[in-house]
C-alpha cells in the first residue's frame, strides 16, 4: 500500500499553537516594532509616530511610517514564516515572519489592515472564523484602494477575545504597556520617534551613570562576523530594581535589568546579585543588518541562551563587569571602615555623590576603567587577648586576695603583677 | 588569628627544586619568540618579598611589564621596599580581585604560584585570565599536591565504608564546583603525589575546556582558541608541589605555535605523566665530579667512571635531568 497521509496542519491548530507562546503585551509591542521597522526603512525617525488605542470593543494601531509595499505584503507580511530568500531588512527588529499575524490572531477575531505605500495602497480584511472554516485555502484577500497622500499603515482589530477586552479597559495593563514600550524602545524615542498609547506620549527612559574625572565606565566592543556587540557597565544611583544588565538587539530592549546567571551573576567567581550591587548598570547592544543571527527569542522578550554569539558575548560581559563589581565591593568596605572611624577619606563614596550623570548609551568606551582607590586601613594592632582556664578553688583564693570583683579583673591584675616584678 | 604570609615561612631562594623549576620555565619562555619578542610580554606573578621569579625573568628575558600580586595588604610597605626593580608593580589584594580589575591589553605570562591545595579561587583566576587572552599567552598554576590520606578523609566525612577514590571525589567536589571534578578517579596509588596531581590536572583541564568552549562559541574556525600543555612538574622542597602550564593560541597561530618547538626541551610535557624534578643530595665535590660525566652517553651510567659506592642510580639519573639548572653556590643572590 502506497498512500500518502496529509500532515498539513489545520488552521485552528496552527493559530492556537502560534498564539500560545506570546503574551498580549508582547504581541502589541510586536506591532509597534513593525511600525518602527517601516520608519527605519525610510531612514528618518523625526516627525514619525505610531499610535495605539485600546478599548473594550476594538484595538487600533496607526502610523505614518511609510506603509507596506505590495511586494512585501504579497511575499512576507501576510505569509507565515519568512521565506529564506527574502531580502534582509537592514537593522530591523522584525525577522521571524510571524509577528503581525500572530499578534492579530492573539488580539481578536476580525481584523483589517490598511496600507498606503508610495508604490501602492491596499487593504486586507479578515474574519478569522470564516477564514478557518474555508478549510484548505491558506490565502488572504488583498484589495486595492485609492491612494492617500499620508503614507502609513493602520490596523483595526474587532471582535476582541474576552480576556483581551478585559485587559484593554484595565488601567494597570495600560500602564504596564506604556512602561514596557518606554524601556523597549528607549533608543528610538531618543532619536525623535513618537509613540502614543491612549493619547499618552511616551517618555524617554534613560540609563544614567556617574561619569567624571575620577569615575568612568568599563566596556568593550567586539564583532562576530556581521554582528557588532557593544558592552558597557557603569555605576548609577543606588536602586535595587534598576541594577543589572540590559540587553538590546537592533536597538530593541529584550532583557531588562537582569540580575541572574543568564547575564553572569553568580558565575565563575562573580558574586550573585546583592544590594551592594544596586549601583550596577550594564548594557549590551547587539547590532546586525540581518536580525536572524541576533540572540533573541521569537517573542523578543528574552535572550536565546543557546545562541553562540550570546555565549561568546557572555565571556566578555563577565570580563566587563568584574572591575565594576570590584569597585562596588570596595565602596561597601570603604563605608564600613569609615563608619568604624578607621579611615578619614571616602573617595569612592564621594564620587557616587555627585550630580554629574550621563547616559550610559552615550559614554564612549575607555581603554581602562577609571576609579578612585580604596583607602587602606593601616591601624596597628595595639592590644591582644589572652585567655586560659585555672582551677576554681585557687581562682577564688586569688580573687579574695586581690579584692577583685571579676575573673577578668583577676587576669589583668595578675598579668600586671608579673610585668611589674619580672620584666 | 592571622595566617602568616608564606614569605615569612620559607625563603624561596633557598628552595633548590623551585630554583630549578624557575630556570626551566625561563627556557620555555625563551622559546616564545614566534609569537613576538619575549620582552614584550606582561609577567604576572606572586613575588612575595623575594621576587625570585621577577629577578630571573627580568634579567634573562628582559620583561619590563611586571605585576606582583600580594594578598598581605597590611605589610605592603615591606613588599614595596623589597621590590627589586622599578618596573615591578605591586598590586595588593586577593588574586581574584586583582585580576578582575587589571587592564591586560597584551599577551602575558601568568604564574599563579599558590602554596595551597586546589580550590575554587584558582579556577576563577584561570577563568579571568582566559577572558583576557592574547595569542601566545601562558598560564601556569602551582599547587600543593600532597595527597589527601584515606584516614583523614574517613574522619572528615565520618565514613569508613567508601573507597579512597570515592572519598577523594567527595572532597574535591567540596573544594571546586562539582561539574569540574572527573567522574573516573583512579582507584590505585591515590596516596602518591603523581596520581593525585594527575586528578587535579583533569580538574584544571575541565575548567579550561569549558571556558574556551564558551569563548569560542561564535568565533570562526580560524579565530577559535586552543590550548596546549607545556609543563607538568612534580617536585618536593618540603611539601609535594605540582606546576601545570599551558599556552593559548588561536587556530590561525598554529604555525607560530609549531615554530616555538617546545618539544626540543626535554622537560616539555604535553602528556599525562609528570616531569619529576628531584634534587639529589650531593656534596659540592660529588657534584663537580659527576658533572664531568654529563650528559650521560645514551642515557646509560658508566660505572667505571661513576663509582656505585658513591652515587646511587637514582641520584645519577636525577642529577642528569637537572644538572644544567642545578643551583650552584656562585649563584647566591645578593642583589
Amino acid at each position: 500500500m502506497n498512500e500518502k497521509i496529509s500532515a498539513a496542519p489545520t488552521k485552528d491548530f496552527f493559530i492556537s499553537m502560534l498564539t500560545r507562546d506570546i503574551s498580549l503585551l508582547s504581541s502589541i509591542i510586536d506591532l509597534v516594532d513593525n511600525s518602527i521597522d517601516a520608519a527605519v526603512a525610510t531612514g528618518d525617525y523625526v516627525g514619525k509616530y505610531v499610535e495605539v488605542k485600546l478599548s473594550d470593543s476594538q484595538f487600533e494601531i496607526s502610523d505614518n511610517c511609510g506603509g507596506i509595499s505590495l511586494n512585501a505584503a504579497e511575499n512576507y507580511a501576510f505569509k507565515f514564516g519568512r521565506p529564506t530568500d527574502a531580502p534582509p531588512s537592514p537593522h530591523s527588529v522584525g525577522r521571524f515572519g510571524v509577528g503581525m499575524k500572530r499578534s492579530l490572531f492573539k488580539i481578536g477575531a476580525n481584523f483589517s489592515v490598511v496600507s498606503h505605500h508610495s508604490d501602492s495602497s491596499f487593504q486586507v480584511k479578515v474574519d478569522v472564523n470564516e477564514w478557518m472554516n474555508e478549510g484548505g485555502e491558506w490565502t488572504f484577500d488583498i484589495e486595492n484602494i485609492p491612494p492617500n497622500s499620508d503614507k502609513g499603515t493602520s490596523i483595526i482589530v474587532k471582535n476582541l477575545h474576552q480576556s483581551v477586552a478585559n485587559n484593554f479597559v484595565d488601567s494597570v495593563f495600560t500602564e504596564l504597556l506604556i512602561e514596557t514600550i518606554e524601556k523597549a524602545h528607549y533608543k528610538i524615542i531618543k532619536q525623535g520617534f513618537e509613540i502614543r498609547v491612549n493619547d499618552v506620549t511616551l517618555e524617554l527612559k534613560d540609563i544614567e551613570i556617574f561619569s567624571s574625572n575620577d569615575i568612568g565606565i568599563s566596556g568593550k566592543e567586539v564583532t562576530f562576523d556581521e554582528i557588532t556587540v557593544t558592552i558597557k557597565a557603569g555605576i548609577g544611583e543606588r536602586d535595587y530594581h534598576a541594577g543589572g544588565w540590559n540587553i538590546l538587539c537592533n536597538n530593541r530592549l529584550i532583557e531588562k535589568e537582569n540580575k541572574g546567571k543568564l547575564t553572569g551573576w553568580g558565575l565563575d567567581g562573580i558574586r550573585a546579585y546583592h544590594p551592594d550591587f544596586a549601583f550596577f548598570r550594564g548594557i549590551v547592544e547587539f547590532s546586525s543588518e540581518d536580525g536572524i543571527d541576533l540572540p533573541w527569542n521569537t517573542t523578543k522578550t528574552g535572550v536565546d541562551t543557546d545562541n553562540p554569539v550570546y555565549l561568546s558575548t557572555l565571556v566578555h560581559m563577565k570580563n566587563v563587569m568584574r572591575p565594576v563589581l570590584e569597585l562596588l565591593k570596595d565602596r561597601a568596605k570603604e563605608k564600613e571602615s569609615f563608619d568604624k572611624d578607621l579611615i578619614d577619606e571616602t573617595p569612592i563614596n564621594d564620587a557616587l555623590n555627585r550630580p554629574t550623570k550621563e547616559s550610559l548609551f552615550e559614554v564612549a568606551i575607555p581603554t581602562k576603567f577609571l576609579r578612585p582607590q580604596l583607602e587602606l586601613v593601616t591601624q596597628e594592632i595595639t592590644h591582644r587577648r589572652i585567655s586560659y582556664n585555672v582551677k576554681d578553688g585557687i581562682l577564688q583564693e586569688v580573687k579574695d586576695s586581690l579584692g577583685a570583683g571579676s575573673n577578668k579583673k583577676v587576669g589583668e591584675l595578675t598579668f600586671g603583677y608579673y610585668v611589674e616584678n619580672e620584666l | 588569628m592571622s595566617i602568616p604570609a608564606s614569605g615569612d615561612r620559607i625563603n624561596y631562594s633557598l628552595r633548590p627544586a623551585k630554583s630549578v623549576e624557575r630556570k626551566m620555565l625561563k627556557d620555555i619562555f625563551s622559546s616564545l619568540h614566534p609569537f613576538g619578542s619575549v620582552s614584550e610580554y606582561k609577567y604576572i606573578g606572586f613575588g612575595s618579598k623575594y621576587f625570585s621569579d621577577f629577578k630571573l625573568f627580568h634579567r634573562a628575558l628582559h620583561i619590563n611589564d611586571m605585576i606582583s600580586i600580594e594578598r598581605d595588604k597590611e605589610n605592603s610597605d615591606k613588599y614595596e621596599f623589597n621590590k627589586p626593580f622599578e618596573c615591578v608593580q605591586l598590586e595588593l589584594g586577593e588574586s581574584n580581585d586583582v585580576l578582575s580589575r587589571m587592564a591586560f591589553k597584551k599577551k602575558f605570562i601568568a604564574w599563579l604560584d599558590y602554596d595551597t591545595a586546589i580550590n575554587k579561587g584558582m579556577l576563577v583566576d584561570i577563568e579571568i585570565l582566559i577572558e583576557n587572552l592574547y595569542p601566545g599567552s601562558i598560564i601556569l598554576s602551582t599547587f600543593n599536591s600532597v595527597p589527601f590520606r584515606i584516614v583523614k578523609l574517613q574522619e572528615e566525612f565520618k565514613d569508613e565504608d567508601s573507597t579512597h577514590s570515592e572519598l577523594l571525589r567527595k572532597k574535591l567536589k567540596n573544594l571546586v564546583p562539582s561539574e569540574f571534578v572527573p567522574r573516573d578517579i583512579p582507584k590505585k596509588k591515590l596516596a602518591s603525589p603523581q596520581v593525585y596531581s594527575s586528578v587535579v590536572k583533569l580538574i584544571f583541564e575541565n575548567k579550561i575546556n569549558s571556558a574556551l568552549l564558551q569563548k569560542n562559541a561564535a568565533l570562526s574556525e580560524q579565530e577559535k582558541w586552543k590550548f596546549a600543555q607545556l609543563v607538568y612538574f612534580n617536585y618536593k622542597d618540603g611539601a609535594d608541589m605540582s606546576t601545570l602550564g599551558w599556552i593559548f593560541y588561536q587556530n590561525k597561530d598554529l604555525e607560530s605555535f609549531n615554530n616555538c618547538a617546545f618539544n626540543s626541551l626535554d622537560f616539555y610535557k604535553n602528556a599525562t605523566d609528570p616531569y619529576q624534578i628531584d634534587i639529589p643530595n650531593l656534596t659540592i665535590k660529588e657534584i663537580r665530579f659527576l658533572q664531568e660525566s654529563m650528559p650521560l652517553p645514551e642515557g646509560e651510567i658508566d660505572r667505571e667512571k661513576i663509582p656505585l659506592k658513591i652515587y646511587s642510580d637514582e641520584d645519577v639519573f636525577s642529577f642528569s635531568k637537572v644538572y644544567k639548572y642545578f643551583p650552584n653556590f656562585m649563584d647566591i643572590e645578593i642583589a
